[in-house]
């Protein structure tokens, strides 16, 4: 299932934030969103994940058109890891990401079924935080904490996998780290949409690239290694 | 957590305990074979009054209103991610506050069903002011406290002048400041019990997506535990609760505070352990804070409420200084 | 500490007269023991001016120095004309002797002649400016509740005296004073006379020995009993009823009064129970929530819903004159639920 976007544009305060966003993200494999600061990489997402309304366009899931759709409908599709995720110190590892096994359907889930369990150890295993489950989360070191939180994202096997600048501020090895675990995911089956501005990572890990300046997509595509010269050619609008 | 059926365990011997001397001693001496000869049938009729009528009520009264503080603090704390909620503290007890004044004063005039389903409903208003303001963005935990404080000041005052006005007061203003179970009789708990049951009711649904409210609203929204309408469903159930506890004893505070801490200190953050917890212990702490109250200077009493705050503070600080709150 | 505020030669002065500071210390104590026995002894010295009955027809005559229920010895230069009462009490036995007042505390509601009276505010805290502002020759006030306004009324530079009511007799020498001040004794020998004439026609028309409650209540329904030395009390007594507050220890925020627990009702059953409710109308009265209150509510006269209420200003604010009034409205009460 393609998530196509078709014309996606939203104004605010007589400002377009998005004007005619246009995209395919595969139902597979490592997609990146590259931007500077307040191209509206952000409001892209809270948009697709029905937080935020365009002002006009559409987007569809397979053939489902999802811009009709409510928030909690949309919930099923897309997996949101947040900008600054908090991080409750007093759930271990396991627990936290047992909450993604959170079935909201009538009376909540009150435990978790032996498939839940082996659904919850393989995504730390794919996370590779498979010996840290019984650890607390404030025990963590940062890296550590963010792929907990992509296990999470993992655990409830929902078609898209959103990350906002999950990836920023770590150091170098680490974010190279980070990135090959995110194309192994995506790999399988799985679709990551992340967002981010370091163009060298993007390029030598994504498998398709949106570039969006100034609210407009610019490139869309493979990683090229002619992109470099694309952005510094291109003005960047207000 | 395994620690979870010990903690209960010995939660309940408490509350047994605190059930015996409840029943068991009292300004009018009662020797023990008449209590056994009571318990067991056969008692004399003085004795079966002191203890069915007199002293089991009041036993009664102060699990009911131990249970529904504690519950109540435990959900607003953790629907509002705010350690400092308490029912009466955020001024949810606030609206059933004025209405025991207006009743008290005779400017209300109705029986105890009425009063109670009155307090309740006041109480939400309370509620619905909190949940307003729980979920603004950019509205810390302390200022929603300080909403709350402000919100308990103002319905405390205008309950105060509505006894003043009526010249009800006299000497003695205590007693309902600092709440009171004393002269408690069924007559009083059993309106009470339904709405107990109403504010667990309206809970128990909502209960599961507590756990998820601590991964932020944006990723339980999408995790499916609607944030937002479990903060609403929370905060009403906590004014239910803290209604009908303020209708039953007055403002008991600091239990509703408290409770939730030494719960999680005991036994973790899961809801599914904590609820539990955080009933039985609400009703011991009132429970035995009611036996110092009522015993400590016989035949004179103390405000419960005072006796709750000389031991809330203390081991507030104490715990406020363990806890770990994002 | 002493030492450093005084200058280096004024101690050193003291030093050489008291050269052991202990020895300073003994003479100050017995200075003070001097002083306060010499004071002491003043304030009885002068009973002998007093009278506490006074032969009837005999006129007053100025100046006149008198003590009063508190044995003050207070002096008045002529007969007061512009007299200000600032309790209850005070108005109704000054009115009762044939005197008028110029100005009245807000609670002194009898006699009716007294309801057109300027106020000086409540008897618990009246106004000293007000009652400066009336130009009064003469404050009378309550000795029980209001001894500590004093000094306050003194200050105004009036001659100022205490009343009480906790018994028959403060009640009688109470009238007699009023009566030598204002100059009339007559009137007050004969309100003293109808007075105990009244009780005592009282006391016929009910037997004594019923055992008898009269209790009020506070907001959170804890009961308070009249012990036998209250005024409630005091009209038992003189009815011969059995006070069933009597030996129990004074607590609670009434003076006078006992508390009186659900646990205790529970065996007590007394033929007759009163209820006082202070409260003013809207407000609940204490025998409608005494089928509420545990304990209580199993007395056979709760239950048979005979518990009737006094009128809080007869039997507990106005303590007085009208003791007549009380005794007898009393007595026909307890004939009416226990005959």
């Amino acid at each position: 299932m393609e998530l196509t976007l078709t014309g996606i544009s939203y104004v605010r305060r007589e400002k377009a934030i998005l004007s005619d966003v246009s995209a395919v993200v595969p139902s597979s494999g490592l997609t990146c969103l590259l931007g500077t600061n307040g191209a509206g990489k952000t409001t892209l997402l809270r948009i697709l994940s029905g937080e935020l309304k365009s002002t006009s366009g559409k987007y569809y899931i397979g053939d489902i058109d999802a811009s009709a759709l409510s928030q909690r409908e949309l919930a099923k599709y897309f997996a949101i890891i947040p900008q600054n995720a908090p991080i409750p110190p007093y759930l271990t590892v396991r627990e936290m990401v047992g909450l993604g096994r959170f079935q909201p359907r009538g009376f909540s889930k009150w435990h978790l079924s032996s498939q839940d369990r082996t659904n919850i150890d393989a995504c730390l295993v794919r996370c590779q935080i498979d010996k840290l489950g019984d650890r607390r989360l404030d025990e963590l070191s940062g890296g550590e904490q963010k792929r907990a939180w992509l296990a999470l994202g993992l655990a409830p096997d929902k078609k898209f996998i959103m990350l906002d600048e999950t990836l920023e501020g770590m150091d170098i090895f680490v974010k190279r780290t980070f990135f090959q675990l995110l194309k192994d995911i995506a790999s399988q089956d799985k679709s990551i949409l992340l967002t981010s501005h370091d163009l060298d990572m993007v390029n030598e890990f994504a498998d398709k690239i949106i570039v969006l300046i100034g609210g407009k997509v610019i490139f869309e595509g493979p990683p090229d290694s002619n992109l470099q010269r694309l952005l510094s050619d291109t003005p960047e609008s207000t | 957590m395994k620690r979870v059926p010990w903690v209960a365990v010995a939660l309940c011997l408490l509350l047994v305990i605190g059930v015996f001397i409840g029943i068991a001693m009292g300004p009018v001496k009662l020797e023990f074979h008449r209590l056994v000869e009571t318990i067991l049938g056969h008692g004399d009729t003085a004795a079966k009054m002191l203890i069915w009528d007199l002293r089991l009520p009041r036993v009664a009264a102060a699990l009911l209103v131990g249970a529904c503080l504690g519950i109540a603090g435990y959900l607003l704390q953790t629907s509002t991610r705010n350690p400092l909620g308490d029912p009466l503290l955020f001024g949810l007890g606030g609206g059933a506050a004025v209405i025991q004044a207006l009743a008290m004063a005779g400017i209300v005039g109705m029986g105890t069903w009425g009063l109670y389903a009155l307090s309740v409903m006041a109480s939400l208003v309370g509620a619905a002011i909190i949940t307003f303001f729980a979920s603004r963005q950019g509205v810390s935990p302390a200022r929603l406290a300080l909403i709350g404080v402000s919100l308990s000041a103002l319905t405390a005052a205008i309950a105060t002048g509505a006894l003043a006005g009526a010249r009800v007061f006299g000497v003695q203003s205590l007693n309902f400041v600092g709440g009171s179970l004393a002269n408690r009789g069924w007559q009083d708990i059993f309106p009470a019990l339904p709405f107990l049951g109403l504010g667990l009711l309206v809970a128990i649904p909502i209960l599961g997506n507590l756990n998820v409210l601590a991964l932020g609203d944006q990723v339980a929204g999408n995790l499916g535990a609607e944030p937002g309408r479990t903060r609403a469903v929370a905060v009403a159930s906590s004014g239910i609760l803290g209604g009908t506890a303020v209708a039953v004893a007055g403002l008991v505070g600091f239990v509703g505070l408290l409770v939730p801490h030494v719960t999680r200190l005991l036994v973790g953050h899961d809801v599914r352990s904590a609820f539990i917890i955080s009933i039985l212990l609400g009703a011991s702490v009132v429970l035995f804070a009611d036996q110092v109250a009522r015993l400590a200077f016989m035949p004179s009493e103390v405000p419960i409420g005072m006796i709750t705050a000389l031991l809330g503070a203390p081991l507030m600080i104490f715990v406020a200084r363990r806890i770990q709150w994002n | 500490m002493q030492k450093r505020r005084l200058s280096p030669g004024f101690s050193n002065r003291v030093k050489r007269c008291f050269p052991n500071v202990r020895n300073t210390a003994l003479l100050l104590l017995l200075v003070s023991v001097i002083g306060l026995m010499t004071t002491a002894c003043s304030g009885t010295e002068t009973t002998s001016t007093t009278t506490t009955t006074t032969p009837t027809g005999m006129h007053t005559s100025y100046p006149l120095t008198i003590t009063d229920i508190l044995e003050r010895t207070v002096t008045l230069n002529q007969k007061p004309s512009r007299i200000v009462t600032v309790h209850p009490t005070a108005t109704e036995t000054l009115y009762r002797v044939g005197g008028i007042a110029i100005g009245r505390d807000t609670g002194s509601k009898y006699p009716p002649e007294a309801q057109s009276l300027p106020t000086i505010g409540g008897s618990y805290n009246p106004s000293a400016e007000a009652v400066a502002a009336l130009n009064p020759d003469l404050i009378i006030l309550e000795a029980l509740t209001q001894a500590t306004l004093l000094p306050t009324f003194e200050k105004l530079g009036v001659p100022v005296i205490a009343v009480r009511a906790a018994s028959l007799d403060d009640i009688k020498q109470g009238l007699i004073l009023v009566g030598q001040v204002i100059d009339m004794n007559e009137a007050a020998a004969q309100a003293i006379t109808q007075i105990e004439s009244r009780i005592e026609a009282a006391q016929n028309t009910t037997r004594a020995g019923r055992s008898v409650l009269i209790i009020i209540g506070d907001a959170n329904r804890n009961i308070y009993a009249a012990k036998p030395d209250s005024y409630p009390g005091t009209l038992l007594d003189l009815l011969g009823q059995e006070n069933l507050a009597e030996g129990l220890p004074e607590s609670g925020p009434y003076p006078g009064f006992a508390t009186y627990t659900g646990e205790q009702a529970l065996t007590a059953n007394p033929d007759a129970v009163f209820a006082i409710s202070p409260a003013p109308a809207p407000a609940p009265k204490l025998s409608e929530m005494l089928p509420m209150v545990p304990g209580f509510n199993n007395m056979e006269i709760v239950k048979a819903g005979k518990v009737k209420e006094l009128d809080p200003a007869l039997f507990l604010q106005a303590q007085g004159p009208r003791i007549a009034d009380a005794v007898e409205q009393l007595a026909s009460y307890l004939n009416e639920v226990a005959p």
